[in-house]
């Protein structure tokens, strides 16, 4: 038997199926699932998920934090805002990019400069993510 | 009698064509309706899975359990954008009315503001609107604005005041404490790793989940807000087609008077000769 992934956000469920492996990033840096884990819950910071099957194919999802939950071969990973690479519109995100380091630039407030390096970090993952569907 | 007559058929046609407006307006709606409803349905599988995952945590060592002590309670009221939706934001509005003061305000959807600045009160968090398709990054503002004031003790506690949705045809305004967290029970099936600490989950999962609980509350509302829209579409229309038959019942009562008068006339100006 393989894992069963969801990946679910407030919005829709962005992935669900079978994998034969999950990669994530938590918050002390990069952890595997395999089938079999023990019962977890981990926070995830924000970075990519890497799904892969039993075919050994890849899938990445650009993950803004979340929770995932490991429990009897089932894997559930919420998060506020994830997206599959390949629905990542590359040219948005650097667009958008470029936008948030201007805004940034022009923030005296250390709390909003702050919300501002969040916000340049996940376009980055985003960016960094949907890379792959390119190559 | 001429003049009357063309009057009650300009009434007719006006009420005709109001009533092909409000019917199109609730075909509009219940389309809307149903388009909510799936996304409320993927949304409820996000909001049980936190609350599952919220029953395992062992540890209820957070500020969002504690009380503060401060009279001000925060109220966050949904209402919609547009009106033509029944008594839908009266009934919502309503239950702020009956709210003892001090507190603060937040509001999302512009009938809430419109109600605040008649009545003179004032909104902590700036204009706000809740569009048909609403996402969570649309009102994630507000919820984190709500959230930084409870830990800094501008407010005591957090209070949704919104619309629940049951049915097409029964829509509850309900007010809901979302802050403190009243403590829940516990599942303790099978222990879980929690990793790098449990504190660490916590941290993690306790805004997601009351963000969960608060974008839920406007999902509700929004589905309400359709619901409403549409039965009262239904009965403008109905009414319309009511109005419309009793008037041409007058028009043709009036005309036959007419078509009376006129004969009448006629065989007199007869006999006359």
């Amino acid at each position: 038997m393989e894992l069963a992934v969801r990946v679910v956000t407030p919005d829709k469920v962005i992935f669900d199926g079978a994998a034969f492996k999950v990669v994530a990033r938590g918050l002390d840096g990069d952890f595997a699932i395999l089938r079999d884990h023990c019962s977890l819950m981990a926070p995830l910071g924000i970075g990519e998920l890497k799904i892969v099957d039993a075919e050994q194919k890849n899938c990445y999802i650009a993950v803004d934090g979340g929770i995932l939950e490991v429990s009897q071969n089932q894997v559930k990973i919420l998060s506020r805002d994830a997206m599959l690479a390949e629905d990542i519109d590359i040219a948005r995100v650097q667009m958008e990019l470029e936008r948030s380091q201007r805004e940034k630039d022009n923030l005296k407030n250390r709390a909003e400069q702050q919300r501002e390096d969040e916000e340049i970090s996940k376009l980055m993952n985003k960016l960094c993510c949907g890379r792959h569907c390119e190559r | 009698m001429m003049e009357s007559l063309r009057e009650i058929k300009d009434r007719i046609s006006a009420t005709g064509s109001m009533s092909k407006i409000t019917s199109a307006m609730q075909m509009v709606a219940s389309a809307k309706l149903t388009k909510f409803e799936q996304k409320n349905k993927d949304f409820q599988e996000y909001l049980k899975t936190l609350e599952a995952m919220m029953s395992k945590l062992t540890v209820k060592r957070h500020p969002f359990f504690q009380p503060v002590n401060n009279p001000h309670i925060g109220y966050l009221v949904i209402t919609s954008d547009r009106g033509l939706a029944g008594g839908y934001n009266n009934n919502v509005l309503k239950l702020l009315a009956n709210k003892e003061r001090p507190y603060n305000l937040y509001m999302l959807g512009s009938k809430g503001f419109e109600y605040a600045k008649s009545h003179g009160l004032t909104v902590e968090n700036p204009d706000i609107f809740v569009p048909d398709d609403v996402i969570y990054h649309d009102i994630h503002t507000v919820i984190d604005q709500m959230l930084d004031d409870f830990r800094t003790g501008k407010i005591s506690k957090i209070v949704a005041i919104y619309t629940r949705y049951v049915s097409k045809i029964l829509q509850v305004p309900t007010e809901k404490q979302i802050l403190p967290i009243e403590p829940t029970n516990q599942d303790k099936s099978m222990p879980y790793e929690m990793e790098p600490s449990e504190e660490d989950v916590l941290y993690t999962l306790l805004p997601q989940y009351l963000e969960g609980v608060l974008y839920g509350a406007v999902l509700t509302s929004k589905l309400s807000e359709g619901a409403s829209r549409m039965n009262s579409m239904q009965n403008a229309t109905d009414n319309a087609v009511d109005i419309i038959r009793d008037l041409q019942l007058i028009y043709n009562r009036a005309r036959q008077a007419h078509i009376t008068e006129e004969i009448n006339e006629i065989i007199g100006g007869a006999s006359a000769i």
